[in-house]
């Protein structure tokens, strides 16, 4: 189980940076080919575009797992101990259940985009695969946050 | 509509779980789809949240989001700070002051290449705070320049906030980048007069620092290059419409990845930091992005844009007054909400009525921005100052929040002159090519 997750944390951390590394490079050989050579890459932004969600999208499963997520300690933070475990315990619960729900929805657009087709206008890529990507990284981050639901539990 | 509209108890709510430490895309995200499964049936409402899903992720503009995050990262590893540091304090060091004023410089400084607040005040902090504590500067004095000199990096541009406010009012990103310099230099001398002010009133909180010849004044100064470089290509890149804002944030990212291969600090562990630092940060944010925009969708479609001109008409202010009222409300929300969450709530339902009465969205923006910076700065969730307890944990947050005060009355002062004299804002950008 721990290896598993230490794999699967490096493979979704090495993705998105490598992600992060290609739209760099996309971006500067676009412009540098724009000015120096007359030539600017077509279909540099399309390929940004599909980078970025699946780069932010993988990163989802490693924020759940360390919940990084932005919340606001105020209140909660000065409840008792008792307290604060059951509130976090439905907290976690709320952030894996809609973590699936957002993962069955984007499955329905993929389904939608693979019904008709549809690609990017210059590049032609298929928008459905895209989508289940982003549905499947979606079921992973549930999953992450409904361990660590139970991880609450137990303590 | 009669009696209580639906947005009234969405809000309640929202606030409610937000307070109950849900995490605040969720609580957004949840709020809204129930909302508009309420209002429109769960077929449409949950397409709608689908599209909004997917979209998000799917945005050619927010790209320069996580470009920009990178270029700070890189930055920030390639020691830039000390350098920009040790320039600002061996021209200032020696006055009476002088360390937290060349704090405040190097802050806005070190805003020039990095977008955003916490990260400013956290680099900073790290160089600066040692060199203050050892000359004997007043902890609520060192600590307050710090978490306010680092609010400057979501003005200053590169900043992301900026970018976010952009896309949200769909206003050009270069002309709002170019509007925050004016006004983020004003900031600085803001600060430093109110280190000034503090050390007026209390001689001992800000002791001399050791002089500097005129020679390592220059070798400091020389130190800055790699920043004014990087700062040239990027905005000038932008001002002088050579590339858009979001090829300008690929461009910089790989003129900062240069600068820090070239200063010998990078190894291939940082780079490997510097990155999945960067898709973490991508990620919250974008979350938070998406459940702000699904809540959005709900309260339109519930009518609060409306309920809430209506109210204005009733009300009948005059423009002036109903625009000070909104950064009111600013000030009022920036101490329980993040600052991001704060904007995408707060930016589609204002922007509106602000277009309405005739005035600019660009000079609205820097108005929204500095609101923000001092949200980050006033108690009780004031997040740079919680940055500063990090990096010094053996002062209490109470020290802090003291030191504190002088800067925000200043920059309360700097909300006042831009509001006054739009120019400040507007001047810039109105000459860009």
């Amino acid at each position: 189980m721990a290896t598993l997750s230490r794999i699967g944390r490096w493979t979704l951390l090495g993705a998105s940076g490598a992600l992060l590394v290609a739209m760099t490079l996309l971006t500067v050989v676009d412009v540098v080919g724009r000015y120096v050579f007359n030539a600017p890459l077509p279909g540099a932004f399309e390929a940004t575009e599909i980078m970025l969600a699946l780069a932010i999208f993988a990163g989802l499963p490693i924020v759940t797992a360390r919940r990084d997520h932005v919340r606001v300690g105020l209140v909660v933070d000065r409840l008792p101990a008792g307290a604060q475990k059951v509130v976090g315990a439905i907290s976690d619960l709320l952030v894996a259940a809609l973590l699936l729900g957002a993962a069955i929805l984007l499955f329905d657009q993929g389904e939608g985009l693979a019904r008709f087709g549809d690609t990017t206008v210059l590049l032609r890529i298929k928008l459905a695969p895209v989508a289940y990507a982003l549905s499947l990284l979606c079921a992973v981050s549930a999953l992450v946050a409904a361990v660590r639901f139970v991880d609450r539990l137990r303590r | 509509m009669m009696g209580l509209e639906p947005w009234v108890p969405g809000l309640v709510v929202l606030l409610a779980f937000i307070m109950a430490g849900v995490p605040i895309a969720f609580a957004m995200a949840l709020v809204g789809t129930g909302g508009l499964v309420l209002l429109l049936g769960p077929r449409g409402a949950l397409s709608i949240v689908g599209q909004t899903l997917f979209d998000t992720g799917l945005s050619y503009t927010l790209s320069v989001v996580p470009l920009f995050i990178l270029m700070g990262n890189f930055v920030t590893r390639a020691g830039l700070s000390d350098k920009l540091y040790a320039a600002c304090y061996s021209w200032l060091g020696a006055r009476r002051g002088g360390l937290p004023m060349a704090t405040a410089m190097a802050c806005g400084g070190f805003s020039a290449v990095c977008g955003s607040s916490l990260a400013t005040a956290a680099t900073i902090g790290k160089v600066a705070l040692p060199s203050m504590r050892q000359y004997g500067t007043a902890d609520s004095l060192a600590a307050g320049v710090i978490a306010a000199g680092g609010t400057l990096g979501i003005l200053i541009p590169p900043s992301v906030i900026l970018v976010i406010y952009g896309v949200t009012t769909s206003q050009d990103i270069g002309a709002l980048f170019i509007a925050g310099i004016i006004p983020g230099l004003l900031g600085v001398l803001g600060y430093m007069m109110a280190v000034r002010m503090t050390c007026w009133i209390n001689p001992d909180a800000g002791p001399r620092g050791p002089t500097t010849t005129l020679h390592e004044k220059l070798v400091a100064t020389k130190g800055v290059a790699g920043v004014l470089a990087l700062f040239i290509l990027v905005i000038g890149g932008i001002y002088a419409g050579i590339f858009t804002a979001t090829e300008a944030a690929g461009i910089g990212a790989f003129g900062a990845f240069l600068i820090a291969l070239f200063s010998g600090r990078l190894t291939l562990r940082g780079l490997g930091e510097a990155l999945t630092e960067t898709a973490a940060t991508t990620t919250m944010m974008f979350a938070i992005l998406a459940g702000a925009l699904i809540f959005a969708s709900f309260v339109n479609i519930a009518g609060l844009p409306k309920a809430l001109t209506g109210f204005l008409e009733a009300a009948d202010l005059a423009p002036f007054w109903v625009l000070a009222s909104i950064l009111l409300v600013y000030l009022v929300l920036g101490m329980v909400l993040e600052s991001l969450s704060m904007i995408l709530l707060t930016v589609p339902i204002f922007a509106p009525i602000v277009a309405g009465l005739g005035y600019d969205l660009i000079w609205f923006g820097i108005l929204v921005v500095v609101m923000t910076e001092i949200s980050l700065i006033t108690p009780p969730v004031g997040l740079n100052v919680f940055v500063l307890k990090s990096v010094m944990p053996d002062v209490p947050l109470g020290t802090i929040f003291k030191g504190v005060v002088p800067f925000i009355l200043a920059d309360v002062a700097r909300v006042a002159l831009i509001l006054t004299i739009p120019g400040l804002a507007l001047w810039l950008p109105s000459l860009m090519g």
